[in-house]
């Protein structure tokens, strides 16, 4: 579904990825661990289509298709969504709104036709339920003086209203309570089907308890310095990453 | 409110500790300007034809020019035909060969204002130019700044040893015809401080001018130039003072600094000159140009000052951010008591893509004072990515002063981004019972929560100097409060 | 006839000698004596130039060459009835009011509800000069109070509007300028005068018609008596090459308040100003201004308010938007009097950049002569922040929607404050007409 072959890419004129490759496939969840500023969040960004990173080499193609020739917006429609390590707040627009827009324009592209506002309400009624979050949020502006887990729950309903191919969820687990934690675990587990992908960025061991990966993946210092599967993580966990760059040394 | 408010009368009534009178001969030209006495004064300096021709250009255009208006200050007119534009201590012999030989009076008068200069001078590190009414006295640690290949000298001695540098600097940044005052100051300086960084070359120590204003009726026409040449770096401080009269004097001063590509000027001004007594009586008027020009690429200018004497200030250091990715700063503190009037405040010109500025203006108004703040942030089309952002409180202390606010915001670029914020209030109650509260006196009280208000600033400031920063505070508002 | 000119006036440029000659056409009322100064004090002073501090961003130089005349006197018959005129729309309970060029078309008796007297100026001239006149002086030197000057000298007629108790519904004054001639000037001139304890929702709206538009120079004065309230909207939809130089001055008693909605979207050219005076205790204004600047326009708004008194509040919240070659100018200041302790004010100034070639230009100035205050500003000028918008991207929305939203969004701390709906929508509508994604938008309010 995914194939990222030696990406590399820049901003504010820093080398951030030196050549990274990856391939998920359809059906399959990902981990991707490693330390802080190893440029995860930057692979992130750069498949959405954030233009202020520059591309500097590689390709990645999504279901055949050129990804890095599309726009973010052509992106999201084609099935790809970024859970935002810090999701902006936008005073003034609707959270609701956004929704909206966002699910009718990817019928739009798709060809089918929108959704009308009492359809919209029953679905996006359903999805809360599952997030556990109150109508009250509905109604207020995107992310508007939510805390850091209502931010996080936001970014997953959004997720499960739009229904994407692959979704890559960026430290969505940070700053959860363990109940928080459970909610956004059974969120993404509703997504899981054999046509659909899901990339994890995280630093715990604890997400993978609920979300059972398929293959860990450690990025440091702009490259994947090691692949393994789930018992990477716990050995990571135990270990710390300095044994990964050690052990790659070696 | 009523015990404190005589607490604080009473320490109000501190006075100006400047004020003293130095008794040596000088060498003056009567009062009165026409183009001879613009001649005299080069010819007494033996200066260049080209700088003489300068001066005389700017003169004729003087002539034309009318005294501006549009500051927040009053003031009676100016006689132009009753100052002196040129007062040189005379000196024993021509010019002191070294500190040795400057007259001991003038010497004890700087050590009276607790001025770096000897002693003092050496232990701190600071390397002084005292501009004394108009001319450079004396200059220290000229070798060990002419072995970094730093030229630090008055500004006379700079149009001799130099003149291949003021001929192209001299007015690159503040035109002749500028404004009033520096068509005024053009025509008639008489000496200041000139510094010159060459390429890469950090600036060993901390340059400083003190300037005082000695002889009555004579006007203070200093000039500075500061130019720091490729990855060079420098920080420059000037301090000012000038004795009690009950007239007026005039200070009109300009100073240029040019920052070359990634060089960078630190301008830090600890001004205290006379405010004028507690009727607004006297005090020196400073019509100050300064500007700096950020000309090369990564450049930086930092004006930091304390503005804490003169009975009227109008000054306006600013930044013309023409290099790339250049960077403005200006922090001010701005202290008016008694009867004083300031207006001043910053200008920051972006030209160049990516260019940033910083504007933090701290006005303390008190007594029957008058307290503005005017500020100019200006995008030009060509400043694609240009960032400023401006922060300016007033701080408000007795019923009878006055705070304002002009600021200026001009954007012509939709990739930029202006931010202001600006706030006016009274001295908090509160903050200063409960000092008070915990046994603190009035005065402590206030100067703590003043000097709180005033931090961000002082940091700016090398270290040496914001000690003397904070005391001159202090001073300026003891009694303010009631 | 007025004949009484003294001819020490000097009038160097057509467009002040026109003025003079105007001025001879002005019947000789019991008022002449102060329209005659005021008259004298603008030919003195002249027009503004950018020299001028509140006139730093517009240049009138141009309109020195015009050799104005009076605009024509229209009944409602020669105004076009299919152009829909009307901000309320059909569904709100209102009542409009009538002006063409300064001259109020008056309603059948008996149509007015409740709680409001009108009559026009020149009937007030006649039957109660002294009230008049009190809405006339004091004369002002000020530079932006310049046109008003003129104004008072020149203005042939307009509405008085008494406003005696709760009046329910909101009166709209649709003033329509529709001129004959490229140098037709207009004059018009409202009064409002709120007693003690009234409250009254007031709509201006300034329209256009016809091919040419009179330069209207046009001039509200409103006074609010003890604990009256208003709720005051002044709406620019005038089209590309009308020029509008409009002031607005409250005068507002203890414990009133007002609310005021300045709102431009269309015209040439239009400067607004606004003076209030906060001058007894409690009393409050919360002012609020939406300026949309796109093509080649130029809107330049002034306000100036002033506390003299003790306890009194202001806020005011300015949005801007500049694209194409347009420019937008917000220029208020704050000040606060000795003795006015415990003053409130608030500025809120936010302005957006939507082209290369458009400028913002803005001065939230505070002038404070007491200690006791509490005054702050804020004001920024940029563009859509762009995480905003590609977190909205990276959702699958199209930029247009995307900047519409918040476009839209950035305007919402003035819409929220209307409160009349049907005023709101249609000012939204008119709004969103001009963003990029209007469509979209609609569906989503
Ligand atoms: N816009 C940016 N400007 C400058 N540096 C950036 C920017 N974005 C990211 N970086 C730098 O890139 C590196 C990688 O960041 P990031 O991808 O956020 O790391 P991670 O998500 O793995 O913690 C860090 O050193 C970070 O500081
Ligand atoms: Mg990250």
């Amino acid at each position: 579904m995914l194939k990222i072959t030696d990406l590399s890419a820049r901003v504010a004129g820093k080398d951030i990825l030196k050549g990274v490759n990856l391939e998920v496939g359809a059906g399959e969840v990902h981990a991707i661990m490693g330390p802080n500023g190893s440029g995860k969040s930057t692979l992130a960004q750069v498949l959405a289509g954030r233009e202020d990173y520059e591309i500097t080499g590689g390709t990645v193609t999504f279901d055949g298709q050129d990804l890095l020739a599309m726009r973010a917006e052509e992106r999201a429609r084609a099935g790809f969504f970024l859970g935002f390590q810090y999701p902006v707040e936008i005073p003034g627009v609707n959270n609701v709104y956004l929704l909206k827009a966002a699910l009718n324009a990817k019928r739009r592209a798709a060809g089918e036709p929108e959704v009308d506002a009492y359809e919209f309400l029953a679905l996006i009624r359903q999805k809360m339920k599952i997030m556990q979050m109150s109508e009250a949020f509905l109604t207020r502006g995107v992310n508007e003086g939510f805390s850091g887990g209502e931010k996080k729950r936001n970014e997953v309903l959004q997720m499960l209203v739009l229904e994407p191919k692959l979704a890559v969820l960026d430290e969505t687990d940070s700053g959860l309570d363990i109940d928080a934690l459970k909610v956004v675990s059974a969120g993404v587990n509703t997504l899981r089907d054999p046509k659909r992908a899901v990339v994890l960025v995280t630093h715990y061991q604890r997400l993978l308890d609920y979300i059972a990966p398929d293959r860990v993946h450690v990025l440091s210092g702009g490259r994947i310095l090691k692949s393994g599967d789930a018992s990477l993580a716990q050995e990571l966990e135990r270990r710390g990453y300095d044994w990964v760059s050690e052990s790659q040394v070696a | 409110m009523s015990s404190k408010s005589q607490e604080v009368e009473a320490l109000l009534a501190q006075k100006y500790r400047h004020g003293f009178v130095t008794d040596i001969e000088s060498d003056s030209l009567p009062p009165g300007l026409d183009e001879g006495v613009v001649a005299a004064i080069s010819k007494k300096k033996n200066e260049p034809q080209f700088l003489l021709n300068w001066r005389l250009k700017a003169f004729r255009h003087w002539q034309t020019m009318r005294e501006p208006t549009w500051a927040h200050v009053h003031y009676k007119p100016i006689d132009y035909q009753d100052i002196s534009y040129y007062s040189a201590p005379r000196a024993p012999a021509n010019a002191p060969k070294s500190l040795d030989e400057v007259d001991p009076k003038l010497l004890a008068t700087y050590a009276k204002l607790g001025i770096p200069l000897h002693e003092r001078a050496r232990l701190a590190g600071v390397a002084v130019d005292a501009v004394f009414d108009s001319v450079s006295v004396a200059t220290t640690f000229k070798d060990k700044l002419g072995k970094a290949g730093v030229i630090f000298c008055s500004f006379s001695d700079a149009v001799r040893d130099h003149p291949q540098l003021i001929e192209r600097y001299l007015g690159s940044v503040v035109p002749p015809g500028d404004n009033y005052f520096a068509a005024l100051n053009s025509a008639v300086f008489s000496d200041g401080s000139f510094v010159y960084v060459p390429p890469g070359v950090r600036c060993p120590m901390e340059l400083s001018t003190y300037f005082r204003i000695n002889a009555a009726k004579t006007g203070q026409f200093e000039r500075t130039l500061i130019i720091a040449a490729e990855a060079a770096s420098v920080s420059y401080l000037e301090g000012c003072t000038a004795p009690m009269r009950d007239e007026n004097q005039l200070h009109a001063a300009v100073v240029e600094l040019v920052a070359l590509d990634d060089a960078q000027i630190k301008y830090s001004t600890v001004q205290n000159w006379y405010p004028g007594d507690e009727n607004g009586l006297g005090g020196i008027f400073n019509f100050v140009t300064k500007r700096g020009e950020c000309r090369g690429r990564n450049s930086k200018i930092s004006w930091t000052q304390v503005e804490t004497g003169s009975a009227i200030t109008w000054k306006y250091p600013s930044c013309i951010l023409k290099g790339e990715n250049s960077i403005g700063e200006f922090y001010s503190v701005a202290v008016a008591n008694n009867y004083q009037q300031a207006d001043t405040g910053t200008k920051m010109i972006h030209i160049g893509r990516n260019t940033r500025s910083t504007i933090v203006s701290k006005g303390i108004s008190a007594g029957h004072a008058e307290n503005t703040y005017r500020g100019l942030v200006k995008v030009l089309p060509s400043a694609a990515g240009a960032r400023n952002f401006t922060q300016c409180d007033s701080l408000l202390m007795g019923p009878n002063c006055a705070a304002h606010t002009f600021p200026y915001m001009e954007v012509k670029n939709p990739t930029a981004t202006v931010e202001h914020e600006a706030s006016t209030s009274k001295i908090g109650e509160d903050q200063l019972f409960y000092c008070l509260q915990r046994g603190i006196s009035a005065e402590d009280a206030v100067n703590m929560i003043v000097s709180g208000f005033c931090k961000v600033v002082f940091k700016e400031l090398p270290m040496e100097f914001a000690v003397e920063a904070q005391n001159l505070l202090s001073v300026s508002l003891e009694g303010a409060v009631g | 006839m007025n004949t009484a000119l003294s001819p020490a006036a000097p009038a160097q440029s057509p467009a002040l000698r026109a003025f003079a000659a105007q001025w001879q056409s002005r019947p000789a009322d019991a008022l002449w004596p102060v329209r005659e100064k005021a008259l004298q004090r603008f030919l003195k002073l002249g027009l503004p130039t950018t020299h001028d501090e509140t006139w730093r961003y517009t240049n009138l130089r141009s309109l020195a060459a015009q050799s104005f005349v009076d605009a024509p006197r229209k009944s409602r018959s020669d105004i076009d009835p299919e152009q829909p005129l009307s901000l309320l729309g059909r569904t709100e309970p209102s009542v409009s009011l009538l002006v063409v060029n300064g001259h109020p078309v008056m309603p059948a008796a008996g149509s007015l509800p409740d709680g409001i007297e009108i009559c026009s100026l020149r009937e007030l001239a006649g039957l109660d000069p002294d009230t008049l006149r009190r809405f006339l002086e004091p004369l002002s030197d000020a530079d932006q109070q310049r046109w008003a000057l003129l104004n008072t000298a020149l203005f042939l007629d307009g509405l008085y509007l008494k406003i005696t108790g709760t009046v329910s519904v909101p009166l709209l004054i649709l003033h329509v300028a529709a001129g004959d001639g490229a140098d037709d000037i207009s004059y018009p001139r409202i009064v409002i005068d709120a007693a003690p304890g009234s409250s009254a929702t007031i709509f201006e709206h300034h329209v256009a018609q016809g091919e040419h538009t009179p330069l209207n120079n046009s001039n509200t004065h409103i006074a609010l008596g003890r604990g009256a309230r208003l709720e005051h909207y002044r709406v620019y939809s005038t089209g590309a090459g009308a020029t509008h130089l409009d002031s607005l001055v409250v005068r507002q008693d203890q414990d009133s308040h007002c609310k005021q909605f300045t709102i431009a979207l269309g015209g040439g050219l239009v400067r607004a100003s606004l003076e209030v005076r906060l001058d007894k205790p409690g009393a409050s204004l919360d002012s609020y201004s939406l300026l949309v600047g796109h093509g080649d326009r130029h809107v330049d708004c002034v306000n100036i308010v002033t506390h003299g008194a003790p306890n009194t509040r202001s806020t005011q919240t300015a949005r801007a938007i500049a694209g194409d070659v347009s420019r937008v100018i917000f220029n208020s200041k704050v000040i606060v009097d000795a003795g006015a302790v415990n003053a409130q004010s608030q500025q809120s100034c936010r302005g957006l950049l939507m082209s290369p070639t458009a400028e913002i230009d803005t001065r939230p100035q505070l002038e404070i002569h007491a200690d006791e205050v509490k005054c702050a500003h804020g004001a920024t000028i940029g563009r859509l922040d762009p995480d905003m918008l590609f977190y909205m991207l990276s959702r699958g929305l199209d930029r247009d929607t995307a900047q519409s939203l918040l476009v839209y969004a950035f305007l919402a701390d003035v819409l929220t404050g209307m409160s009349v709906a049907s005023a709101r929508a249609s000012i939204e509508n008119a709004l969103i007409a001009q963003l990029p994604d209007s469509q979209t938008l609609q569906k989503f309010r």
